[in-house]
C-alpha cells in the first residue's frame, strides 16, 4: 500500500502542511496564469502582414470618411454662407478653408500609412522568414495601393468642394 | 579658337560620358553593395579557416600514422577535424544570416524606392554564400577523408 499523507484542516493540526499546501495551489494558479505567456510564440510572417493590411485599411478608411466630411461640412457652410449673402470672396476663402483642412489630413495621413509600412517592413525583416521577399513585396504593394486610393479620394474631395463652391456662386 | 574648341569637345565628352555611366548608385544601393562584400568576407574567413583545420587534419593524421597508430585513432582524430569543419560551417552560416539581417534592417532603415531590389539582392548573395559554405564544408570533409584514405593504406 502507498504510504499517503494525512492533511488535517482543522484549526491547530498540521498548520505548516496546510500552509505548504495553499502556496503550492497559489503557485500552480500563478503558473498557469504566466506559464502561456512565458511561451507565447512570436507572430508569423503572415500574421504581422494580416496586422499590418489592417492597420492600412484603418489608415485609409480614416482618410476616406474624413475627407468626405470635410466636403460635406464645406458644402453645408458655403450653402449657409450663400443663405446670409455672403461674398465670392468669403465663398472662396471658405472652400480654401475646406481645401487646405483635405491636402493637411492628406499629408498626415500618408506619413501614417509610410510609418506602418515601415514598422511592418522591419519586422518582416526581423523574422527573416524563406518568403521574405514575397512578404516585402506584399506589403510594398498594400503601401502603394493604399496612397494609390487616397489619392483618388482626395481628387473626389476637391472635386465636391469645387462643385459645392461653383453651386452657390452660380445660385 | 582652337583652344575653345577643344575645350567644348571635352566638355561634350564628359557630359556624354555621364549619361553612358547612369546615375550615380543611392546610399541604399551602396549599402546593398558593403553588405554584400561583407558576406564575401564571411566566406573567405570560412575557406581560410577550413583549409587550416584541412592542414592541421593532415598534419595530424601523418604524425599518428608515423607513431604507428591504429586504423581506428586515425579514423577517431579523422572525425574530430569533420566536427570541427562542421561547427566552422554552423557559425558561418550564422554569421551570414546576420549580416544580411542587419543589412536588412539598414536598408529598410533607408526606405528607397528600390528597397525590394536591395534586399532581394543581398538575399540573393546570402543563400549564394550559405550554399558555397556547404559545398567548401563538403570538399573540405573529402580532403580528410582523402588524407585518412592515404593515411591507412600506408
Amino acid at each position: 500500500m502507498l504510504p499517503v499523507a494525512r492533511v488535517s484542516c482543522r484549526a491547530g493540526e498540521n498548520d505548516a502542511m496546510v500552509k505548504q499546501l495553499r502556496m503550492a495551489v497559489v503557485f500552480a494558479i500563478g503558473l498557469g496564469a504566466f506559464a502561456p505567456m512565458a511561451v507565447a510564440a512570436p507572430p508569423t510572417g503572415d500574421e504581422v502582414l494580416d496586422s499590418c493590411t489592417a492597420a492600412l485599411e484603418g489608415i485609409f478608411n480614416g482618410f476616406d470618411d474624413g475627407s468626405d466630411a470635410i466636403a460635406a461640412q464645406a458644402a453645408v457652410k458655403l450653402a449657409q454662407l450663400d443663405d446670409r449673402g455672403a461674398s465670392e470672396e468669403q465663398l472662396d476663402a471658405e472652400a480654401d478653408k475646406a481645401v487646405v483642412k483635405v491636402l493637411k489630413l492628406y499629408t498626415k495621413s500618408v506619413a501614417q500609412n509610410t510609418k506602418v509600412a515601415r514598422a511592418c517592413t522591419l519586422k518582416i525583416v526581423k523574422l527573416d522568414e524563406p518568403a521574405l521577399i514575397a512578404q516585402l513585396t506584399q506589403i510594398a504593394a498594400q503601401r502603394a495601393g493604399v496612397i494609390a486610393q487616397m489619392d483618388l479620394d482626395q481628387a473626389d474631395a476637391l472635386a465636391a468642394i469645387a462643385d459645392a463652391l461653383a453651386a452657390e456662386l452660380g445660385d | 579658337m582652337k583652344k575653345n574648341w577643344k575645350s567644348g569637345m571635352a566638355a561634350v565628352l564628359v557630359c556624354a560620358a555621364s549619361v553612358f555611366a547612369g546615375p550615380a548608385p543611392s546610399a541604399g544601393d551602396l549599402l546593398a553593395d558593403d553588405c554584400n562584400v561583407d558576406l564575401g568576407l564571411v566566406e573567405t574567413a570560412f575557406n581560410t579557416r577550413g583549409q587550416a583545420i584541412l592542414d592541421a587534419a593532415v598534419a595530424k593524421l601523418a604524425q599518428l600514422d608515423d607513431r604507428g597508430a591504429t586504423d581506428k585513432k586515425l579514423t577517431q582524430e579523422a572525425e574530430k577535424f569533420v566536427l570541427k569543419l562542421a561547427k566552422l560551417e554552423t557559425d558561418c552560416e550564422k554569421v551570414a544570416n546576420k549580416t544580411a539581417q542587419k543589412c536588412f534592417v539598414k536598408l529598410v532603415n533607408l526606405d528607397e524606392p528600390t528597397l525590394i531590389d536591395q534586399i532581394t539582392l543581398v538575399d540573393t548573395v546570402r543563400d549564394d554564400t550559405i550554399s558555397d559554405l556547404q559545398d567548401g564544408e563538403t570538399n573540405f570533409q573529402i580532403a580528410i577523408s582523402a588524407a585518412l584514405q592515404d593515411e591507412i593504406a600506408d
